[in-house]
């Protein structure tokens, strides 16, 4: 999936979760805005985990999931204690006050949401806190604007769309928000090309398949399956090809000062240095570290990939 | 010209001069929101307010009474009014009252006033003033005392007694300060807040009070043997008031003594709520503020108002401020300051209860409410409403997920449609690059659980090299597994000339016999991968 693409679906899921949310929460009259916050924070915890997942061609690991509801209910009760505080009077106008509170909790989730690439660079996490906030903002938007509707124009039933609108736009400015800024700001990407292994060319050539990389991040590529690894909520392998001719742990890619590097990973490595199974870059054999130049045809088992820099630095 | 100038004048002079002081209605409760016995959504709201002077004659309170929220003026349907006077009995339909008496106990109480009587004499002399009309079966009375130790405890094992005898026996039996005392006066009123709340949600018509009186500030040290976790500082005091304001009671604090500059007079004004603080120098002013204030707690009266919200959900995240207007049968005018109902931002409040019978009585007299739009809806209306919501907002979220894409981005369904087709229709994988799909891998031992590609076979022929894929007549086989090849280190057969990879690639040319044109192959005793 083009990384157009996945801003455009996941936008739709963090929709789809308000949706949900809203469906929950409206039948509920105790403690609402806390019990809406807690919910969209595990409903969005959770399906971007099972969406995104899906789409890096992954399987849905349910301690993953399990985890990302977790960490959204966390950021969700907090955000909701914190709207509890900000209504009980911290900020006298209620308009802001509740544009804050929605801020904040769009914030909060954000976060959690980006704590699973915290193991890459923790300045995705940040990315993510930013998106997070954009989402709440918007959302808070939402339901602040209803109140500047004159009472007379109201009808009953569009206090319930202005709040299932509110709490959708919450969740389309979280998911986007949180995948758009790693988006805006990658500096490089992996782009699939095609493959020998049915499995990747299938999983992979229709939607030509995308990999933002990011300087500073560290990028594991392999055939490492999620059922196979142990770690709680993130990905092992970070660029993930289902080739029978490439590695568990092939090959890693980094970026350091504006350049991205590929080097084998030990794993792959021959008695000789040379790698068991093919890594090549620009024809030639991954030895030793060797830098990625914009269009350069990367092999990795019996898939082609292509790596290309942001426009501004290719140039 | 000079004419108009002076009517003008007069007419200033006069309604400047015309227009008697409005005096003061105090909030003692907060806006409780309430449902009529017909389940419908319409919201109807009950506040409780004090006159300080007592309540005047009204001969239609309902017509003397006015609230006023934004540019909307209603009237209310159903009025309460409680006590005239502390000598004229309640009306048996008047709620309970509970007031909670708290007293500071800290060896500053020890100190002699003046008169030659120490403070905590007079403060309990003085709390007697408060019993003067006590309504057995109406008024519920606490006294309970705090230093800093034991402070909530104590304060929550506070026993409301409904006659004079038990109320007078509690403060008889305060016990005498400790020198060593200190004064937990912020973890104080935060526990009697709590304790009168609890009272307040077994019954919401109830009116509350909490009276603290105190001859200090807050001062406490846990180091040397104050209870820990007692609230101190700023951030004690803001969560104190804070509570204090949510919680709707009638806070009255009074600081008592003759020192100046003991009490943190500014903190007890922020706790208190508005009029309610008081300072007591003696013994006789601090007699007079009780009686001030049990005049407080029983000149309280009910209304309960319908307004031109016609929804609960209506009155989501709104910031709704209502004023109370009395205008009393001899001229004069009461009004109160506007007095918040708290909203949740994004959700309609809950109800909080029925109307009583009375009030539904007073509601059907009125007759039909004066609602603009379309009539209050009942449960079913609101559950058919949400449902429709949820189905269109979910047919749009469909659209968006199934339709749109479709026409953005067309290539990505019409290259999985193909793939599909081929997929179905053809055995060998379509559209890949020549070398690589038919490269041979007789040495790469095949990994647990990922299926290798199979090499080709002599039975099969080789494939046509100008060929593509797709067009060739190559078919492949499942082959059954193969043994892992023994581990073993040999040095690697030296690489073969190269040709570059992306003409390769594009063009899927491959000279027959040249099976591994990169070189890619591994050693043949290549260890297993993991």
């Amino acid at each position: 999936m083009s990384l157009k693409q996945t801003i455009y679906f996941m936008a739709l899921v963090g929709g789809f979760a308000g949706l949900l949310c809203w469906s929950v929460v409206v039948w509920i009259s105790w403690m609402p805005d806390l019990i809406s916050a807690t919910v969209l924070g595990m409903l969005i915890g959770g399906l971007t985990v099972v969406f995104s997942d899906r789409w890096s061609g992954e399987q849905i690991v349910p301690r993953w999931v399990l985890s990302g509801i977790a960490i959204g209910f966390v950021a969700g009760i907090l955000s909701g204690l914190v709207q509890l505080w900000i209504g009980s009077g911290v900020i006298e106008q209620k308009r802001l006050a509740v544009i804050m509170s929605w801020t904040v909790t769009g914030t909060l989730i954000g976060f959690g949401t980006g704590l699973r690439w915290a193991g890459i660079n923790k300045l995705r996490v940040l990315h993510a806190l930013g998106g997070g906030m954009f989402g709440g903002l918007l959302g808070g938007l939402v339901f602040a604007s209803w109140t500047l509707m004159p009472a007379s124009s109201q009808t009953p039933w569009m206090a319930d769309l202005v709040r299932a609108m509110g709490l959708m736009m919450t969740g389309i400015g979280i998911t986007c928000g949180v995948t758009l800024a790693p988006v805006l700001l990658r500096d490089g990407v992996l782009r699939f090309i095609s493959s020998g292994d049915g499995r990747a060319q299938n999983k992979y050539g229709p939607n030509s398949m995308e990999w933002a990389l990011h300087d500073g991040d560290s990028y594991l590529a392999g055939s490492l399956g999620a059922d196979a690894t142990v770690t709680l909520y993130g990905h092992e392998v970070q660029i993930y090809i289902p080739d029978a001719m490439v590695n568990a742990r092939h090959a890693i890619i980094r970026g350091r000062k504006g350049h991205f590097f590929i080097e084998q990973h030990s794993e792959n490595r021959g008695p000789q240095g040379q790698p068991l199974y093919p890594l090549q870059l620009r024809g030639e054999d991954v030895i030793m570290p060797q830098q990625l130049r914009h269009g350069d045809d990367l092999v990795m088992g019996q898939t082609l990939l292509r790596f290309e820099m942001r426009k501004t630095q290719a140039s | 010209m000079k004419r108009l100038s002076l009517v003008a004048l007069l007419c200033f002079v006069s309604s400047a001069f015309g227009q008697t002081a409005a005096g003061r209605l105090q909030k003692a409760d907060q806006v409780h929101m309430l449902q009529s016995k017909d389940s419908s959504n319409k919201p109807f709201f009950r506040m409780r307010l004090t006159v300080p002077e007592g309540i005047p004659k009204l001969k239609t309170p309902a017509n003397s009474i006015e609230i006023l929220e934004g540019d909307h003026t209603y009237r209310p349907f159903y009025v309460q009014l409680g006590q005239e006077t502390l000598a004229a009995p309640a009306a048996a339909s008047t709620s309970r009252r509970f007031a909670l008496i708290v007293m500071d106990i800290s060896g500053s109480m020890l100190e002699q006033l003046a008169s030659g009587q120490t403070k905590f004499e007079a403060a309990k002399a003085a709390a007697k003033q408060f019993l003067n009309g006590f309504q057995p079966g109406i008024d519920n009375i606490a006294v309970v005392p705090f230093e800093s130790h034991q402070v909530a405890s104590k304060i929550r094992r506070a026993v409301f007694a409904s006659d004079v005898q038990s109320v007078t026996a509690q403060i008889e039996g305060l016990p005498a300060p400790d020198r060593k005392g200190n004064t937990g006066l912020y973890t104080a009123i935060e526990s009697a807040l709590e304790v009168l709340n609890e009272k307040k949600k077994e019954d919401i018509s109830r009116s509350a009070m909490l009276l603290v009186l105190t001859d200090g500030k807050n001062d406490v040290h846990p180091n040397k043997g104050d209870d820990p976790g007692l609230l101190e500082g700023d951030q004690g005091l803001a969560k104190v008031v804070n509570s204090a304001r949510s919680s709707g009671f009638t806070v009255v604090t009074i600081g008592f003594g003759d020192t100046p500059g003991s009490i943190d007079a500014a903190a007890l004004r922020r706790i208190a709520s508005p009029d309610h603080y008081w300072s007591a120098g003696n013994l006789q002013s601090l007699e007079q503020i009780f009686r001030r204030e049990k005049e407080a707690l029983i000149n309280q009266f009910d209304v309960t108002f319908a307004t031109g919200w016609r929804d609960t959900r209506s009155l989501m995240g709104r910031d709704i401020r209502f004023r109370v207007r009395m205008h009393t049968d001899d001229g004069r005018l009461f009004e109160s300051d506007p007095i918040a109902f708290a909203t949740p931002e994004t959700s309609e409040p809950p109800f909080e209860g029925l109307l009583s019978a009375n009030e539904e009585e007073a509601l059907i007299r009125q007759g039909p409410l004066k609602t603009e739009g379309p009539p209050v809806e009942s449960f079913e209306d609101v559950l058919l409403s949400r449902l429709m919501i949820m189905a269109v907002l979910g047919l749009v979220l469909a659209a968006l997920w199934f339709g749109v894409p479709r026409m953005i981005w067309p290539e990505r369904y019409l290259k999985a449609m193909a793939a599909h087709y081929a997929r179905v229709n053809m055995p060998v994988r379509p559209q890949l690059p020549g070398p690589l799909a038919n490269m041979p891998r007789p040495n790469i031992p095949a990994r647990p659980g990922m299926p290798r590609p199979p090499a080709p076979s002599a039975a099969r022929g080789k494939p046509d090299p100008t060929a593509t894929i797709a067009e060739s007549k190559v078919t492949l086989r499942p082959q059954p597994p193969r043994a892992a090849a023994p581990p073993s280190i040999a040095p690697k057969a030296a690489p073969k000339p190269r040709r570059p990879v992306d003409e390769t690639i594009v063009t899927g040319a491959q000279p027959p016999g040249d099976t591994d044109p990169w070189g890619l192959d591994p050693p043949p005793d290549a260890p297993r991968k993991r």
